[in-house]
């Protein structure tokens, strides 16, 4: 939705608070619900809650990080839930029929994970379709082969993945340092590997790239590659913590973890984003909402509507910013 | 012109439907029977109507996700002011009350979407997105999950009726298609939007207020959905949250099928009309030879990807001419 609006040249107290408003106005809104949710339910500020909530954050939060590198190069993965749901199955059957070490399961997880992103990434690199289209698509895809593995039943998980829900160091979630490893990569990847700056230079501008020797179609694709390899982990560790694969395991996922980037500081205009603190900010102030709301006792469908708000505030925050930057 | 060439300038989605048809109502037991190919006209209306409101989103490049969900929350809503148990007791004030409330709010819904669209840039597959969650949110808390039931007779007789072989619900859903065919082919708006779709800056530049084209475009769209609730409510007589939940890949499936290029500025109602129409036929052939839900969900998407990837084929191909 490019438009060629120029912007209105009154500066004045109104421009002023927009502009406070995009970059304070989230941790504002954020802040004022956590001391909110403190005074209500006194148990929040604890520090086994606060724990709980980094734990909750981590899962997801493997798949904020895959869902940086695609909103880095200007895109969108919308079938990032249903490839955790299907990559979950394939590491939940590899672990239950073969009785492998879990280490395998997350191998073969983040594989199938892998296999969905590079379709993605082939239709939207090499065949060019617009990524919500492909994204959408593959959505139903993974969701359909998930349901066919499973044959439409629950899946309960070898007792063996308790281990690994409860481990903790130093009393901290195993989770989190295994989540906090991917993003210390993720970061080193974005930023001090040429990969990472061709993703930049992708995101900010494909056709410039293209001239300046860098191949676009190739970086675009392994983006989307690396997005399904996380979202295929995400999933398995999703399934590990819950030690068990609904038929609607993972759905609405998508929304937390689109909304979480660019809460996190990912635009969907592309070419922006830092993972080191973006995506653990972002998953750990939507996951510490949501678990305010279940201590307030909301109704669980309320979530949807809370999240449809964050998400949409969060994107006009995003698109207000970028109509004001000239690119 | 030649036979050859008037062929050719049929549409292939024509050929995909004809072919398609003819072929089930040979191969197929169960399908050539006269209550069979009505239930399949009666079951197109609802995707018709969407996936016509959504194709003017498309053209400008852009989409619209809501509409689908609107249908749960447009269901319940109506449902629970014509229904025989509700305040009015399901008379033919309630009937016409219930039927204005559901357009209201398909069209205020579509005016939250055109706003943020227009006013803040934001994308819009997000904004309807987030706007989507908000619906089916409202509609689950409304309802408490439950479903609405007791339509008066009326409303009973509209939505199941038919002359001949054609129900009632198919005559209001071509209706549809019509007017939005005028819109795009006759009206000034209709010409702007094309204009839109294939270059926002051009347009502009030659004096087409865009941000007004946009924001119409989004509440017809959710008119739509109205008028797709009101289908829906008639020809199910019961108002559910579950409806439209995975209707979104048929809407958009119905479009690209259709040739409509999702970069928006190209793309005819009339073929996203049989797109819905082949979409539909697919589901109910899958239903009748008892393919299994999940086999259906993964051909469904596989046909979003082929159509897509075809019409992309093609464009590059009618460049290099």
């Amino acid at each position: 939705m490019e438009k060629a609006k120029k912007q209105p040249s009154t500066v004045g107290a109104g421009k002023k608070f927009v502009d406070l408003f995009c970059t304070y106005g989230l941790y504002f809104i954020f802040i004022v619900l956590i001391i909110f949710f403190a005074v209500q339910r006194p148990n929040f500020f604890s520090v086994s809650n606060f724990l709980l909530i980094l734990k909750s954050s981590s899962v997801l939060g493997i798949a904020v990080v895959g869902m940086f590198f695609v909103l880095i190069v200007a895109g969108i993965d919308i079938s990032v839930s249903m490839n955790m749901y299907f990559s979950a199955v394939i590491g939940a059957t590899v672990l239950n029929s073969m009785e492998l070490p879990l280490i395998v399961c997350f191998l073969a997880a983040g594989v199938s994970g892998l296999l969905i992103g590079c379709i993605n990434g082939f239709f939207v690199a090499k065949v060019k379709i617009v990524p919500f289209i492909v994204t959408l698509a593959t959505y139903s895809v993974a969701k359909g082969l998930g349901l066919f593995f499973t044959n439409q039943q629950m899946v309960f998980l070898n007792s063996s993945v308790m281990t690994l829900a409860n481990a903790k160091v130093f009393g901290i979630s195993v989770f989190v340092f295994i989540f906090l490893g991917i993003v210390l990569i993720a970061h080193f990847v974005l930023t001090s590997t040429q990969f990472g700056r061709q993703l930049f230079a992708c995101g900010n501008n494909l056709v410039g790239a293209n001239k300046m020797g860098i191949n676009g179609p190739r970086t675009v694709f392994l983006a989307y590659a690396i997005c399904g390899a996380l979202a295929g982990i995400a999933g398995m560790l999703s399934a590990c913590n819950l030690s068990v694969i609904n038929p609607n395991f993972a759905q609405g996922d998508e929304f937390v973890v689109i909304s979480s980037s660019v809460i996190g500081g990912a635009s969907l205009f592309g070419g922006k984003g830092k993972v080191l603190p973006g995506a653990i900010i972002g998953i750990v102030m939507i996951q510490a909402i949501i678990n305010g709301l279940t201590m307030m006792g909301a109704s669980a469908y309320s979530y949807t509507i809370f999240r449809g708000i964050i998400i949409f505030i969060a994107v006009m925050v995003d698109s207000i910013k970028f109509s004001g930057e000239i690119r | 012109m030649s036979i050859k060439k008037s062929l050719k300038s049929i549409d292939a989605i024509f050929w995909f439907v004809g072919v398609f048809f003819i072929i089930s109502l040979i191969f197929v037991p169960g399908f050539a029977q006269f209550s069979a190919i009505k239930s399949l006209l009666s079951q197109t209306c609802v995707l018709m109507v969407l996936a016509c409101g959504v194709h003017l989103t498309v053209l400008n490049g852009g989409v619209d996700f809501t509409s689908a969900a609107l249908l749960a929350l447009t269901t319940v809503v109506g449902g629970s002011i014509i229904s025989t148990g509700g305040a009015l007791g399901g008379s033919g004030l309630a009937i016409f009350l219930g039927i204005v409330v559901m357009l209201l709010l398909g069209a205020g819904f579509g005016i939250i979407n055109g706003f943020s669209v227009v006013t803040f840039k934001m994308p819009s597959f997000i904004v309807t997105m987030a706007t989507q969650m908000l619906v089916n949110g409202l509609a689950v808390v409304y309802t408490g999950g439950s479903s609405v039931t007791g339509m008066p007779a009326a409303f009973g007789s509209f939505g199941n009726g038919s002359i001949f072989v054609i129900p009632y619900i198919l005559i209001i859903a071509v209706l549809v298609a019509v007017c939005i065919h005028i819109l795009l082919t006759k009206t000034l708006l209709g010409r702007q939007l094309y204009a839109v779709g294939t270059n926002p800056k051009a347009s502009l530049i030659s004096g087409i207020s865009t941000k007004k084209t946009i924001f119409k475009i989004y509440v017809i769209s959710g008119l739509c959905a109205g008028i797709a609730g009101v289908i829906e409510l008639a020809y199910m007589q019961s108002g559910s949250v579950n409806y439209g939940s995975t209707m979104f890949n048929d809407i958009m499936g119905s479009i690209i099928v259709g040739g409509t290029s999702p970069l928006g500025g190209r793309g005819k109602v009339i073929n996203t009309v049989m797109g819905a129409f082949l979409i539909t036929m697919i589901g109910s052939v899958l239903n009748i030879l008892s393919v299994p839900y999940y086999m259906i969900t993964l051909i469904k998407g596989l046909i979003i990807l082929i159509a897509a990837s075809l019409d992309l084929v093609k464009t590059k191909k009618s460049m290099a001419q």
